[in-house]
């Protein structure tokens, strides 16, 4: 376990360099849920900090939706050297959780002061949520669907139809950031529960993991060799 | 040298055979290698040498066969798997780190096989800004960094200038003297004389795509 941890923090430094050379993306990363925040602002403080939220989740899902995909043609090669699947996963997944708590820090901060939160550990649990869900819900669409455009569609699918839903809707409960909206409304009112959304978030997380560690080893994984003992030069 | 038994083959694929939709690209398609035998790999575009060498590697599922493999592989494929933003030292480390070697080791040793194949010392460009044949180097030594017993080039010298060519085949040479099994997938048919054995792959009739011939040299 100590090994395959090691080898995922290799994996999330380089995440981390590719990441930090690429200054338009990050600066998109920022804006796209800043800027849907401003153009609700009129609306109600709910309704502006949930497209805040689902923002967020989309500029997250969407760096390791990328992540992946630009990884696609090296990661045989690198399951041939001697990584896991899993341990390339892992690595991304700690890297882009590291980064999106700075983003959940700032967005939290700046809805809490300019929305009156209510509960701002709620608002910010909520926040963090979001992202929770969002990075294994980028890696299980670009495991699922390893192409630049099927996996955009799909992420602009499952963003849109959040965005489009409200909240108190019935179909609402079944998509990914509904725990964390839930979070995030009551922040701003009477707080409401935190545990039900809280594990509603957990669940989808474990479930999009899951099932992208299960699709990417599928994948990427060496495979028919006759077991041959290997000899160490 | 490389310690180890030099009589059986390094790497031995039998029946392999592989479709892409309903077109079949591979039947009943072999390939042997010997501990310091290189071997070339020839034939037509799209017969379905780097198929056949991705079978080989691993990192491609055949629909039927078997490739068995008494040793590490090391594989350069044609499309250099490599990561755009990222400079050859971190290339380095992050193959070193799934081979389990220290950074300090894999930068040591990656740096010396960089060297060998004439990458421009100290350059810190990530791989986006590298030339192709720079390029190809790096995605050459990456293949070789873990010192594997089989090597499975596809058309690695892609890019390189006439004198890195030239000393390419050198280290083939070099590669198999130390007991290494080398498999090049290659166009230069002028190359021919410098490897042990030549193996066609004959691209399959359009309507039958049924029998594969495999030609030794």
């Amino acid at each position: 376990m100590r090994r395959s941890l090691r080898r995922a923090t290799v994996v999330a430094e380089m995440q981390a360099r590719e990441l930090l050379r690429r200054r338009t993306a990050i600066v998109m990363l920022l804006a796209l849920p800043l800027a849907l925040y401003g153009a609700l602002a009129g609306t109600s403080p709910q309704i502006a900090s949930a497209a805040a939220g689902v923002g967020l989740g989309w500029s997250v899902a969407g760096a390791a939706l990328f992540s992946v995909l630009a990884s696609r043609r090296v990661d045989p090669r690198l399951v041939l050297v001697g990584f896991r699947p899993f341990e390339l996963l892992l690595g991304r997944l700690l890297f882009l959780l590291a980064f999106s708590m700075v983003l959940v820090g700032a967005f939290s901060a700046l809805i809490s002061e300019v929305s009156n939160a209510a509960h701002p550990w709620v608002l910010a649990l909520g926040i963090g949520l979001t992202t929770v869900v969002a990075v294994p819900l980028g890696l299980a669409l670009a495991a699922l669907l390893p192409r630049e455009l099927e996996g955009t569609l799909a992420l602009i699918g499952v963003v849109g139809i959040q965005l489009a839903l409200p909240v108190t809707a019935t179909l609402a409960a079944f998509l990914p950031l509904y725990g964390p909206l839930r979070l995030i409304e009551g922040s701003l009112a009477n707080g409401g529960a935190v545990a039900v959304p809280s594990l509603h978030a957990l669940g989808f997380a474990a479930g999009f993991l899951s099932l992208a560690v299960a699709l990417w080893a599928r994948r990427v994984r060496a495979r028919a060799h006759v077991p041959v003992p290997v000899e160490t030069p | 040298m490389i310690p180890g038994d030099m009589t059986s083959p390094l790497l031995a694929a039998r029946g392999v055979r592989k479709s892409f939709g309903c077109k079949r690209v591979l039947q009943d398609a072999a390939l042997e290698v010997a501990p310091g035998e290189a071997v070339a790999v020839v034939g037509e575009n799209g017969a379905g040498k780097s198929t056949m060498l991705r079978i080989c590697a691993g990192v491609l599922r055949p629909d039927a066969g078997t490739v068995t493999v008494r040793a590490p592989v090391g594989y350069c494929p044609q499309d250099p798997g490599v990561l755009d933003l990222l400079t050859a030292e971190e290339h380095l480390a992050l193959f070193g780190a799934g081979l389990g070697l220290s950074r300090h080791d894999a930068l040591e040793r990656g740096t010396r096989l960089l060297a060998e194949f004439g990458f421009p010392p100290g350059d810190r460009s990530v791989v986006r800004d590298l030339s192709g044949g720079t390029r190809q180097k790096l995605n050459l030594a990456l293949a070789l960094l873990g010192g594997p017993r089989i090597l499975l080039l596809d058309e690695p010298y892609q890019g390189f200038d006439a004198g890195t060519y030239v000393n390419f085949w050198d280290h083939v040479a070099a590669w198999t003297a130390e007991g290494r099994g080398v498999v090049v997938v290659t166009h230069m048919l002028a190359e021919l004389s410098r490897v042990d054995r030549v193996v066609e792959v004959a691209a399959l009739p359009a309507l039958a795509r049924a029998g594969r011939g495999e030609r030794t040299a």
